[in-house]
């Protein structure tokens, strides 16, 4: 088996999915840390399953590749449910609950016309073995312009979610950084979707987030630990697909649910010490 | 509505001013100054109205009339909602409140030396590397006014502070409020329901009901 792993390292599609997984893992890993903290779990849910209907609209679009119409489809989602939130007074599950399942609603009716719901079954499960090079690329250039927005926005995100009335009194407006936030989760999940898969995203991006949050003692540690805990059950989970033959993406979840588990227990062992 | 920024005889000033809650009026016709050096309490029962006029002084809710205000305001919550199994320090929240130098890549550390200071000031140095959602009642309260007074406020909102705080608390919150009013040209303005924080800190006391300030009076 080992020589068989060694083999399969030195292969194009290997490599590059190895490469993916480097790129998308911290970016997941670092956006859950925020998601946890301002209870917006189901809203990178909600992306990723209203994504079906950007997925649709792009193929209606004659586009060869949707991640265009997918990604605008994600930021319009950002906004109806930030929007509602706050023009109708929407509790955030509510607002959620209603975009979501009529994007699902939508995306399902528009794919499955002519009985062609089978050919967009990759966005379902992922299929990180298929990346290109071009695709790796766009990956990159999101990685790159991700950085800096995530380093303008991190302090006023995560003060925000403390408390509303804590950032208007330091000069902060919480629904633009609100809206900031959706629009960026939305673009992470869009792009990253098609090699992870609408099923297993969120649990990519809440996962790694949760653990570290089990076991970090300030948020400078639960950032580091959420981007290494993710990587690593990347890493893992691509090693894992290989091995088994399994989905990719959710052999990274299982991976990272076992660090989750690992970190319940090692908090447990740290409480009971003396 | 007009709104003024710019430094005032007054560290507030509000005339005719009213609170919108879906666009009716909650709070009425007000008429209010807080002086520099006052610490005026803002009394009455629930639904008078107190809060809603701090909310709407913070930004929280629309209003109407004028309101002439410093630009440095600093504010202490009622009670945060803060979840317990946060990562984030007392040393944390300064850095988000104080500096936009992303906190994962660690605190400056002229913020940590802010937090010290400010820290000090109230009593709650020994908190600072602590986990914020660990801390009790009437410590949050002490974190949440020091991280108030950086940088130096001109006004300072405190929505009825004493909310959970034990009596050895609301004792230590009192202090330090004494203490920073003794030391600072700033004006506070309180709502309390304790008879204690009127008593003991506040030189004058304003009562509201029905949305409306019923009375005012200089305390000894």
């Amino acid at each position: 088996m080992m020589a068989s792993l060694l083999e399969i390292v030195h292969y194009g599609f290997f490599l590059r999915a190895l490469l993916a997984i480097l790129l998308i893992a911290p970016l997941l890993g670092a956006l859950g840390c925020l998601v946890l903290e301002t209870r917006m779990t189901f809203f990178s849910d909600a992306v990723g399953h209203a994504g079906l209907a950007g997925i649709a609209l792009g193929t209606l679009l004659g586009m060869q590749d949707p991640l265009l119409a997918l990604v605008g489809f994600s930021i319009l989602l950002a906004f109806a449910v930030t929007g509602s939130r706050r023009q109708a007074g929407l509790s955030s599950d509510a607002a959620i609950g209603i975009f979501q399942s009529t994007a699902v609603a939508l995306g399902v009716v528009l794919l499955s016309r002519h009985g062609g719901f089978a050919r967009f079954s990759r966005y379902l499960v992922g299929d990180l073995l298929s990346i290109t090079d071009s695709e790796l690329l766009r990956l990159g250039i999101l990685a790159a312009l991700f950085l800096p927005v995530w380093a303008l926005l991190f302090n006023r995100m995560l003060l925000s979610s403390l408390g509303e009335a804590l950032a208007r009194s330091r000069g902060h407006s919480p629904w633009r950084i609100q809206l900031g936030l959706a629009v960026l989760v939305a673009v992470v999940v869009a792009v990253s979707l098609q090699w992870v898969g609408v099923l297993v995203i969120q649990a990519l991006i809440v996962l790694p987030a949760a653990t570290a949050r089990n076991l970090a003692r300030s948020v400078r540690q639960w950032f580091w630990l959420s981007i290494a805990v993710g990587t690593g059950s990347g890493i893992a989970g691509l090693f894992g697909s290989v091995i088994f033959s399994t989905a990719t993406g959710a052999t990274v979840v299982l991976f990272a649910f076992l660090a989750f588990l690992g970190s319940l227990g090692l908090k447990k062992w740290r409480s009971c010490r003396p | 509505m007009t709104e003024s920024v710019k430094p005032l005889p007054k560290a507030l000033s509000l005339r005719d001013f009213e609170v919108l809650l879906e666009g009716l009026p909650v709070v009425k016709g007000i008429d209010l100054d807080v002086g520099y050096g006052e610490i005026v309490a803002l009394t009455g029962p629930n639904g008078a109205g107190k809060s809603s006029l701090l909310r709407a002084l913070v930004g929280e809710l629309p209003w109407k009339g004028r309101l002439d205000k410093p630009a440095s305001l600093g504010y202490v919550p009622q009670r945060l909602a803060f979840d317990p199994a946060s990562c984030a320090t007392v040393q944390d929240l300064f850095a988000l409140g104080l500096s936009s130098w992303p906190l994962w890549l660690g605190v400056l550390p002229k913020v940590r030396e802010q937090a010290r200071a400010s820290l000090e000031r109230v009593g709650a140095l020994s908190l600072l590397d602590q986990r914020f959602g660990t801390l009790s009642g009437g410590e949050r309260q002490r974190v949440l006014l020091a991280l108030a007074l950086v940088p130096r406020p001109d006004l300072l909102l405190l929505d009825e502070p004493e909310t959970g705080i034990d009596l050895d608390g609301i004792e230590l919150f009192h202090h330090a409020v004494g203490r920073i009013c003794e030391h600072g040209r700033i004006g506070v303005l309180v709502v309390t329901h304790n008879p204690e924080t009127v008593e003991r800190i506040a030189t004058r006391q304003v009562h509201m009901e029905d949305g409306r300030l019923l009375e005012s009076a200089v305390l000894p």
